[in-house]
């Protein structure tokens, strides 16, 4: 809170004067970033149709999605470094669709990083302060600032190339955060790094959102960076949004086929619904095999759907496991993973279905081998309903 | 086996420049120190063996009277102003043009280069003619313009100093497109548009990215364009007016016309150093830069 104060002490203040005049609340009420009915199309392709999203303030939210899902123009043009075929961009309640790059309160911090490789550290940070004429005593602080809120207080003279990857991820990072954008744009700002430090700069980005409270929209087509570090996630696809909401609901409520699939791994049943079994609804896939739902989605009995369950809501037996649906197989493969186990069953009738569970004895107990035949159990309430 | 491979390697680069740029630069500098004499070729012998001894028979005179005579610093002045204001002309032309070619779709890139070295296709001094017949008092230029009304009779572009500077920047600029494009053209997109997203202007970008990072681009242009130009002889001689002495006209005169090989090899000694040297502190400036950079 203290640096949010300090923020708007600093007189960085973006918030348009009408907003601010009117109070809290309303400047509250406008989103940080207002996407209406955006479409766009590269020489007659389309790759972005009809996307509309808000973005809270304050919030951190990932535009997740494969390669050539339109995340990555979508960025560029909340950034303006495209403007969109149709529909409007606003920016703190101001709109912005057509507005330069230099006229917005967005800042980018590029894949690629795109630090001037002819300026220092110092003069790459202050770069967007000496464009927009910051004086000089200002200036100095914003970037000391700044270099120490990404840990690079002491490398201020180095030039790029003087740097790790990690290093030249905080430069840029800096460089942006030192114009204390209203918004702040990622782009797969991890795609450059190996394993470990990605996982370190993604809680360090984390604590950095948090301690300023600025809006972060982050790309990314990696599910697990989308998951630990966004509070909401927009899941695209094929130029739309398929699903936005926290990473809890689009894991265990996932909107499509699409959605669970891209998002964590899961076991599809396709099949027809059927309301009126006297033991409750149920999915039944052409095999005849039945999977028990805990309610029905309010669709006629008899439509296609698919039956979604993640591996590790399926408790693996030699006895019938007591659970709402029991299904036998035979286990076809497992994979020992150290921490967890993931265990492929071929069930009766052909599906495949896959298992995982925590491994907590260090043995591998001796159930999973190939050939042993198994009861698969879950819970009704593990099961969603997906129509499309 | 694998110790020598590299010595063989090298042996071609190096053998190529002792026998093409040492050889005769050692050749040049040695007949600036000789003396001139009434036979083929018209100079002395530096060296001779007389009567069991070896006489040399070297003078500084060539230097000091090429380095007292007014007519020859008048010539380096007169040739070294021409070729800085055709190495800033051809800046202001040739620059805004590659870095049109560079801003250009990249499929039409290729035809635009081109173009641009099209003129390289014909001999150097045909275009150099084909000026005399444009710029003439009754050439196609003057006689559009009297019939456009801008002027009511011939301008004399002809044998003047303008004349020259026109052909040398038409001559040169080629030179100067390809090296800045080649740069311009890898210029990153990505800092463009960083510096753009970080609140800068069109000019502002321009001015602190654009710039400072074709600058290798632009000074090899500009060194094209300027070092051949100082000694530039054929077009001050076909459309200049023979007022204005430069340094290729003088060497041409004093090697050809006055066959004093001496005098007209310490000309270009003397001016070889008044450029390399500067040149040299120069390089030695950008290098330690850049070596503290890097």
């Amino acid at each position: 809170m203290a640096a949010n104060e300090e923020w708007t002490l600093r007189g960085i203040a973006r918030v348009p004067a009408d907003l601010t005049t009117t109070g809290d609340n309303s400047a509250a009420a406008a989103p940080a970033v207002g996407i209406v009915d955006v479409s766009k199309a590269f020489d007659g392709t389309p790759v972005l149709r009809s996307v509309s999203l808000d973005i809270r303030r304050g919030e951190f939210l990932a535009l997740l999605g494969g390669s050539g899902c339109g995340k990555t123009t979508l960025l560029r043009i909340l950034a303006g470094l495209e403007v969109p075929d149709q529909g409007s961009v606003a920016i703190g309640g101001r709109d912005l669709t057509l507005a330069p790059p230099y006229d917005r309160p967005v800042n980018m911090m590029f894949q690629s990083y795109a630090l001037f490789p002819h300026l220092s550290v110092v003069d790459n940070v202050a770069y967007g302060l000496r464009a927009a004429g910051t004086a000089r005593r200002e200036r100095e602080e914003l970037v000391a600032w700044a270099l120490g809120l990404v840990r690079l207080g002491t490398l201020g003279h180095r030039r790029p190339a003087q740097l790790s990857g990690g290093q030249r991820q905080r430069v840029a990072l800096a460089r942006c955060l030192v114009k204390k954008p209203d918004v702040l744009l990622l782009d797969e700002p991890m795609a450059a790094l190996d394993r470990n430090l990605r996982e370190d700069m993604q809680r360090e980005l984390v604590r950095i959102q948090r301690e300023i409270g600025m809006t972060f929209v982050l790309v990314t087509h990696d599910q697990d960076e989308a998951m630990s570090m966004a509070d909401r996630i927009a899941v695209m696809d094929q130029g739309r949004i398929v699903q936005c909401g926290t990473p809890a609901e689009i894991y265990a409520r996932p909107a499509s086929r699409f959605v669970a699939r891209f998002v964590g791994r899961v076991n599809l049943f396709e099949g027809r619904l059927d309301t009126a079994d006297a033991a409750g609804p149920a999915v039944v896939t052409a095999a005849g095999v039945v999977i028990r739902l805990a309610g029905a989605p309010t669709v006629e009995s008899g439509s296609t759907c698919a039956a979604a369950l993640r591996p590790e809501h399926v408790l693996i037996s030699e006895t019938p496991s007591g659970c709402g649906t029991d299904l036998v197989g035979v286990i076809e493969d497992f994979a020992y993973f150290g921490d967890t186990t993931r265990v492929v069953v071929r069930l009766t009738g052909g599906q495949l279905l896959e298992a995982t569970f925590v491994n907590q004895a260090r043995a591998r107990p001796a159930v999973y081998t190939r050939g042993t035949t198994v009861h698969a159990g879950f819970d009704p309430a593990a099961v969603a309903v997906l129509l499309s | 086996m694998k110790g020598r491979a590299p010595g063989v390697a090298a042996a071609v680069p190096l053998g190529w420049l002792g026998l093409f740029i040492a050889a005769p630069v050692l050749l040049v500098l040695a007949l600036a120190f000789g003396t001139t004499a009434d036979r083929i070729p018209p100079i002395a012998p530096l060296v001779e063996f007389v009567n069991g001894h070896f006489r040399a028979h070297l003078t500084l005179g060539n230097f000091a009277a090429v380095v007292r005579d007014p007519l020859y610093a008048s010539a380096f002045g007169n040739a070294l102003v021409n070729a800085l204001e055709t190495t800033i002309l051809c800046v202001l032309v040739g620059f805004p043009i590659a870095y049109a070619i560079a801003l250009a779709p990249e499929r039409r890139r290729r035809l635009y280069v081109m173009l641009a070295i099209l003129p390289f296709w014909t001999s150097f001094l045909m275009r150099a003619y084909a000026w005399i017949g444009l710029t003439r008092d009754s050439g196609p230029v003057n006689s559009v313009l009297l019939m456009l009304g801008v002027i009511d009779r011939p301008i004399h572009i002809l044998y003047s100093p303008a004349a020259v500077l026109l052909v040398m920047v038409y001559s040169y600029v080629p030179f100067f497109i390809l090296p800045m494009y080649s740069v311009l053209e890898k210029l990153p997109q990505d800092l463009l548009e960083a510096a753009s997203d970080l609140g800068a202007r069109p000019g502002y970008v321009f001015r602190t990215v654009t710039l400072p990072l074709s600058l290798p681009g632009l000074l090899a242009g500009s060194l094209l364009v300027f070092v051949p130009a100082i000694g530039e002889y054929i077009i001050p001689d076909l459309v200049g007016n023979n007022d204005t002495v430069m340094l290729g006209g003088v060497l041409w005169a004093e090697f050809f016309e006055n066959r004093d090989w001496p005098t007209a090899a310490s000309i270009a000694c003397v001016a070889s150093a008044l450029l390399i040297v500067p040149a040299l502190l120069l390089r030695a400036r950008i290098t330690g830069r850049s070596g503290d950079a890097a």
